[in-house]
């Protein structure tokens, strides 16, 4: 029996049925049947999982075994792995040089550090993590949240477009 | 009140709902995606107050409540007279909820119309805690906290 991959399926992954292999080939459990119904190349797993109401194990097993089987393409890689454009980061650092002056650019390089990243692999799902990192650094309440305001602009800029 | 003071909360992919309640359980606004099941809400009221409460009582840092769950996170946090919870897919990340929340509660806490609602209700979370909720451990822990009276914990 051929050995079975292990993949890790990640919510905002989006799959078609392959042309090269039809459900009816292969066995399949009920749930199964369910989700390659949902698939229609723009519903995400985590929009099919919500659906069906599958809990993340449900949704990791099904898609996994559906991979298995050859029954699914993938039409969209995770955005995980999309990192943040270093102008951004370049925005941030000015806005934080503006509340704890020109130590703001060693502040972010050791941010950055204490996340194992640098400047050019940071990924997008990181951001909120690094804000939260850099705000601790800004003493005056006042001045936090002015630099948390600017942040969160650009964040969900990135999360929701 | 949750659109218009909190909007990114409702915008962000894989927020399931957000509920606010104040210090007497009573719900003073939600926002659901239509999925989800609506019913648990009085009960999210009634767990969050036990345990805001308890920690109130025992004079513990406890502002913010993060519990994973099968299918996703509550993510909870404790505004003085009201409490705010997030229902989010794992996907969403807690250090985002918590910038939400960082810019947007002092907004909220500060406008007139919910400052005038904050009058009327008790700061103590404790206090409202129903004994027939409870089961018999945390009836007895409560009993204990009584107790105690100061609130804190016993000293050797």
């Amino acid at each position: 029996m051929a050995e079975k991959k292990a993949i890790d399926i990640q919510g905002d992954m989006v799959f078609r049925l392959s042309r090269k292999r039809s459900p009816q080939e292969v066995k399949l459990k009920s749930l199964e049947w369910a989700v390659v119904t949902q698939l229609n190349g723009e519903k995400t797993v985590e929009q099919i999982a919500d659906i069906l109401a599958l809990s993340e194990e449900e949704t990791q097993e099904i898609f996994s075994h559906l991979m298995n089987e050859g029954l699914l393409e993938l039409v969209r890689a995770p955005e995980e792995a999309a990192f943040v454009d270093s102008e951004l980061l370049s925005e941030l650092e000015f806005q934080l040089k503006l509340h704890v002056g020109p130590v703001a650019s060693v502040i972010l390089d050791d941010a950055l550090a204490e996340l194992h990243k640098n400047r050019h692999n940071l990924e997008r799902k990181f951001l909120p993590v690094l804000v939260e990192i850099l705000s601790q650094e800004i003493s005056n309440p006042n001045k936090r949240r002015e630099f948390q305001k600017f942040a969160l602009t650009k964040i969900m800029e990135l999360f929701t477009n | 009140m949750i659109e218009s003071y909190f909007p990114e909360l409702t915008q962000l992919p894989g927020v399931e709902a957000v509920i606010l309640f104040d210090n007497q359980k009573k719900v003073r606004d939600q926002w659901t995606i239509p999925q989800f099941n609506t019913t648990i809400i009085p009960e999210l009221a009634e767990s969050y107050i036990q345990i805001f409460g308890v920690g109130e009582k025992l004079k513990e840092d406890a502002r913010e409540v993060v519990v994973p769950f099968e299918r996703g996170v509550l993510f909870a946090r404790s505004l003085d007279k009201f409490v705010i919870v997030v229902v989010a897919r794992l996907s969403v990340e807690i250090s985002l909820l918590r910038l939400i929340l960082e810019v947007r509660v002092p907004d909220f806490i500060s406008e007139r119309k919910v400052a005038k609602i904050g009058k009327r209700i008790p700061r103590s979370k404790f206090e409202q805690i129903n004994e027939f909720s409870l089961d018999e451990k945390e009836a007895e822990m409560i009993q204990q906290l009584n107790q105690t009276g100061h609130g804190g914990k016993e000293s050797d």
